[in-house]
């Protein structure tokens, strides 16, 4: 207990600093400096090409589109973008980098100090600097300790990247899961990257450091790479907080590195704490002052905490890029007329939508907690606004989409992870909405059972269309009223108390007639007809 | 120039220097370094720097002409790897690298 | 029979006339190496079959009637840092031995559709970082004028397979006065383009900011040929200019050399110079006054820091631009456990000593702590030299110069000694920095007999100019008619 307390006290001790570099794949066709494709997934050095395997002799060529959408980006930031601007080169061997120096901007970005406004908070997140880059092969490590080699696929050498570069500005990890959130969203609303983690199309590091609360200066930070969720990005920096803390605490001094996350390590296991004993003496790290035992650090995170950062090898020695502006390019003009244009192109943004929906003037007015929902995932903003330009009512497709919609991409056990992915096409949900209006299905039957019936079509690749599948279900609505009268008259007959209730004036008692009714109907008698009926057999049971 | 700063050059320059190279480059740079300060002494306060496109900036009205973002034929592995000092089905084979 | 002496042109038009057949003209090339490059070493490869059959093909074309460029069919060499697909492509460096481009250069590509044969690749200092060929890691080349001389570089295969009457056309390239120093020293017509003529796709970069491909020939008429089928827009090297091609053929006859103002840089002819050369290249200048061009002294006071600009500029981006060469994806591997000591070994065992200096040189102007004082001055200072011949093209249309300060110098003379190696590109340097376009010429002989060179500097994109104030001062002269007697 006493242990618990003071390791709160050291956390309350210090502040956590963080700053973010973003990487997010450009959503070209092409590369970023030559004709070769950016699809992913291909066999190895299949999307490769004497520019991108840097042969001798080849020149790179800039790609229109990738600096339209990074000039784009950076006017979506409100970025200062110079009248004039280039690329660089950053000098450093590396065999996935196959010219052995990548172009960058350095000197003169595209975008320079602008900010993002965070979706939950509204918060504004100062972003340092926008810029456009090439990205670097992949090392493959192949399985099995036989083979003494590693392999390089090009594949991604010379995809286009936009590189973000916030300031130092998070304090807390839910402001960090904010802005990961609010830029994915942004990304995808500018249609300049798909936003996947898991292909590598978004990738995250962060700078951490940390220092007593109150100080000014700032401590020693590390970098932390291989982030490749973000979750990891999360744990990562908590980690990575608790282990300097820990280290200050014991009387050492963070260093200035790079550091790998390894969602693999588990502090419970013995074979896991000699590895970062082993680490803590290696040559390099063996500084006591940089190094610190497991046991203080997993004191300060929540019990079975997994994962950990360790130092980057090959990152070791200090770097020195050289930088110079790239010879092989000129420079690019960015004139007042074409960032005008660009930025009058700009789509509107969530908080400009969220504005949109909510205007009680406004077309659309929808409750806040519905455009919220609908506005932070760009898919589903998508998915409901083809239904509004198919011509269906605000409110019902803003209740299709939060519901029916937001469910099926919820559902872990499909494959449906966005409103994209989403089988059942808004053609549909449109033919389905007119069949409840023409009350030839219930609504309850209609985005219930016809619906479910209409993901199972349309997964296995089936064309019927809501009208057959009503058919085939046989959900068509009861109009038959003389059936339905019968069943009032049971329901009243069934339910004495209730007809009491209402007479003391409890509104809700109705429903007892009507999940009755609809019982007996199974969900086929359209609610209208149902309640012309009731009204007409409650009436003079109340006027009694 | 000083024997760290030149092993320290040819190290980001990625070259194995043996002794006696680095002994003979140790003449050779301070003379050349030595010739080439000679810039020093001319005054470049307020003068921008040289850009290789200046002359084509001026010949050529509006904007420059960039690359269409169209996908043209790539080679094919093989090809890829025609050249490779060393390869495997994965590509092209290094040392192994541990990170 | 036709001469080795015949100009590309007459070639062209004894092609066109089916008097002569292309496939007889590259047999008697083929022969004139055969029987003289065992001398010379211009030559890295020669592909006999390849070179024939091209011929064939062409002969066919021409045969059936077919309308082609002037080019078509005649043998043009190639400096053998430009990619040939599937041919091996050196830069003369051991560190690419083996190596076979997969594409071929914009100039390639260009030399293809206009029906020449290309006809092996030329010796050159390795990754045209020299100035007397002496750098390459496979062969010397000797200057046909006399066998000890060097032939002057980066281009030194180039010039001397002209000079020897080995073949009427060859392909160099200018980063320095790669092209221009070594056509004086050689006694041929050579020309460096703007930077931007010539799309540089393909060409083995040193130094991207100054290099250019260029055209190197008998005379003048020749070169407008070969620069006519290379020049323009590629859309793979965006520094390439859209800046429209004239017809440089054409532009020949249209000249007026009363209305020609010659600037003479006063700073050239004060400069370390060889009395022959200043008297020799002083006397073309009386030519072109004699024929009522006006003659007035310019100054480029700046001329002097641009050896030293140069020096920055050029290894900086060759410290860069040769990067690439690893080990990893092509060319020569050296030993190593891991992948640092591999990649370093690789460079140190495949990069020759000139080469390696200026790496060293390049990396060390790049880094912290000296970018601002060395690289970023230099950029400062090139500006300058920039703004300097701005000023001197308003008061004249051209600059008339002598091509290198000596008539040449002997094979291992300056070897041991980079620094005078680098004071052979004093005339020509300056021309890169700025971008304008720069021929060289032969205009007399030294008593020892060796070619004197003349450089006739111009305005941006001035191409056409200059290939006609060069045309009409060879049709008034024969210098350019000479040949070394050994090779007759």
């Amino acid at each position: 207990m006493t242990a618990m307390l003071e390791n709160q006290e050291m956390l309350a001790k210090y502040e956590l600093v963080v700053g973010l570099e973003v990487h997010a794949q450009l959503n070209t066709e092409s590369k970023l400096f030559c004709g070769c494709s950016t699809a992913f997934g291909a066999d190895p050095n299949t999307h490769v090409c004497p520019v991108c395997l840097g042969h001798p002799g080849t020149i790179p060529a800039l790609n229109q589109q990738a600096f339209d959408k990074i000039l784009k980006l950076s006017l979506a930031f409100a970025c200062k973008v110079p009248d004039v601007t280039y690329m660089d080169r950053k000098n450093y061997y590396y065999p996935d980098l196959p010219k052995n120096y990548q172009i960058s901007q350095e000197y003169d970005p595209i975008g320079r100090d602008g900010e993002i406004q965070l979706i939950n908070t509204g918060k504004s997140i100062g972003i340092h600097n926008v810029h456009l880059e090439e990205d670097a092969g992949k090392l493959i490590h192949p399985e099995g300790a036989d083979d003494a080699h590693s392999y390089v696929d090009l594949n991604r050498a010379g995809t286009p990247l936009a590189e973000i570069v916030t300031y130092p500005v998070f304090r807390a990890l839910d402001e960090i899961d904010d802005f990961m959130e609010s830029l994915r969203t942004l990304l995808l609303y500018l249609d300049v990257c798909d936003g996947r983690m898991e292909q590598g199309s978004l990738r995250f590091e962060a700078s951490v450091s940390v220092r007593e609360f109150g100080a000014e200066e700032m401590g020693k930070r590390s970098e932390i790479k291989n982030l490749n969720s973000m979750k990891s990005v999360l744990k990562g920096v908590q980690f990575e907080y608790a282990r300097q803390v820990a280290l200050l605490e014991s009387g050492g001094v963070p260093a200035q590195e790079t550091r790998l996350w390894d969602d693999n390590f588990d502090a419970d296991q013995a074979r896991c704490q000699q590895q970062w004993q082993a680490d803590c003496e290696r040559p390099s790290g063996s500084r006591h002052s940089e190094s610190v035992g497991i046991e203080p650090v997993m004191a300060l995170l929540p019990e079975n905490f997994k994962g950990r950062t360790r130092v980057m090898r090959s990152k070791e020695e200090a770097a020195d890029y050289r930088y110079f502006p790239e010879p092989d390019l000129p420079r690019f003009p960015v004139t007042a007329a074409r960032r005008d244009q660009l930025r009058a192109e700009l789509p509107a943004l969530p908080g400009q939508l969220c504005g949109r929906y909510t205007d009680p003037q406004g077309e659309y007015r929808l409750k806040p907690y519905h455009a919220q929902i609908i506005v932070k995932d760009w898919h589903l903003q998508q998915y409901f606004q083809s239904l509004i330009d198919s011509g269906m009512l605000a409110k019902k497709a803003a209740n299709l989409v939060t519901n029916q919609v937001l469910a099926l991409v919820n559902d872990k056990s499909n494959d449906i992870e966005t409103a994209t992915d989403c089988p059942v096409r808004p053609v549909d949900l449109i033919d389905l909405q007119r069949a409840v209006d023409d009350s030839v299905v219930t609504a309850n039957c209609a985005f219930d059972k016809v619906f479910k019936d209409l993901v199972k079509e349309r997964m296995s690749g089936g064309e019927a269309s809501v009208k057959q599948l009503i058919e085939k279900g046989g959900y068509a609505a009861n109009t038959d009223q003389d059936e339905i009268l019968g069943w009032v008259k049971e329901a009243i007959a069934a339910n004495e108390k209730a007809v009491e209730d209402l007479k003391k004036g409890k509104k809700k008692a109705r429903g007892a007639f009507m999940g009755y009714i609809m019982k007996k109907s199974r969900g086929k008698a359209p609610p209208k007809l149902v309640n012309q009926l009731l009204d007409a057999e409650l009436k003079p049971l109340l006027e009694e | 120039m000083e024997l760290d700063r030149l092993q320290h050059l040819a190290k980001l320059a990625r070259l194995a220097l043996r002794d006696d190279e680095l002994e003979a480059l140790a003449q050779h740079m301070d003379k050349i370094v030595q010739a080439v300060s000679t810039l020093q002494d001319i005054n470049t306060d307020d003068v921008e720097v040289f850009n290789h496109d200046d002359a084509f900036a001026e010949a050529e009205q509006g904007p420059r002409r960039l690359r269409p973002d169209l996908v043209t034929p790539s080679l094919s592995a093989e090809q890829a790897l025609a050249n490779a000092p060393k390869q495997g089905p994965q590509g092209f084979a290094v040392p192994a690298i541990h990170d | 029979m036709t001469s080795p002496w015949s100009s590309a042109f007459d070639l062209s038009q004894a092609l066109k006339s089916r008097s002569l057949r292309s496939e007889q003209l590259c047999q008697q090339a083929l022969e004139r190496v055969r029987c003289h490059d065992s001398k010379i070493g211009a030559f890295l490869t020669v592909d006999a079959d390849a070179i024939l059959e091209q011929a064939r093909a062409i002969d066919q074309r021409l045969d059936a009637g077919e309308a082609l460029s002037p080019l078509a069919g005649i043998p043009v060499g190639i400096k053998d840092n430009l990619c040939v697909q599937g041919q091996e492509t050196t830069a003369a460096s051991k560190i690419l031995s083996g190596y076979k481009p997969p594409y071929d250069a914009h100039v390639i590509s260009a030399l293809r559709e206009a029906g020449a044969v290309l006809f092996g690749k030329l010796n050159l200092d390795e990754f045209a970082m020299g100035s007397s060929t002496e750098n390459s890691s496979r062969q010397k080349t000797h200057n046909p004028w006399h066998l000890d001389y060097v032939p002057g570089g980066s281009s030194g295969g180039s010039a001397a397979a002209v000079a020897a009457g080995l073949l009427p056309l060859t392909l160099g390239s200018d980063t320095g006065g790669s092209i221009r120093q070594p056509a004086g020293l050689c006694g041929v017509t050579g020309l460096k383009p703007t930077y931007g003529r010539v799309s540089r796709f393909g060409l083995l970069a040193f130094a991207s900011s100054l290099d250019q491909i260029g055209p190197m020939g008998r005379d003048a008429r020749d070169l407008a040929i070969l620069l006519q089928a290379i020049a323009g827009r590629d859309d793979r090297d965006l520094t390439s200019s859209e800046e429209p091609v004239p017809d440089y053929l054409g532009a020949l006859e249209n000249v007026d050399i009363g209305s020609m103002t010659i600037g003479l840089p006063t700073e050239f002819f004060e400069m370390t110079l060889d009395d022959e050369v200043r008297q020799t290249v002083m006397a073309a200048a009386k030519h072109y006054e004699a024929q009522g061009a006006k003659l007035v002294d310019v100054s480029l006071s700046l001329n002097k820091h641009a050896i030293a600009c140069y020096q920055i500029v050029s290894t900086a981006e060759a410290s860069s631009n040769l990067g690439r060469y690893d080990g990893i994806h092509y060319g020569h591997r050296g030993p190593g456990e891991d992948i640092i000591e591999l990649m370093a070994k690789s460079r140190d065992e495949g990069f020759g000593d000139e080469v390696k200096r200026r790496i060293m040189l390049g990396t060390f102007v790049l880094s912290t702590g000296f970018y601002d004082a060395y690289y970023l001055k230099a950029q400062k200072v090139r500006r300058l030299i920039a703004e300097e011949y701005a000023r001197a093209f308003e008061a004249c249309d051209v600059l008339l110069t002598p091509a290198s300060p000596i008539a040449g110098f002997k094979i291992g003379e300056n070897m041991d000694d980079p620094l005078t190696m680098y004071a052979a590109d004093t005339m020509t340097v300056s021309v890169n920095l700025v971008g304008v376009p720069g021929l060289v010429m032969p205009c007399g002989f030294s008593s020892g007999g060796l070619p004197i060179g003349l450089q006739l500097i111009g305005k941006h994109w001035s191409e056409a100019d200059l290939l006609a104030w060069a045309w009409w001062y060879q049709q008034s002269t024969d210098f350019h008619t000479k040949h070394p007697e050994a090779f007759a």
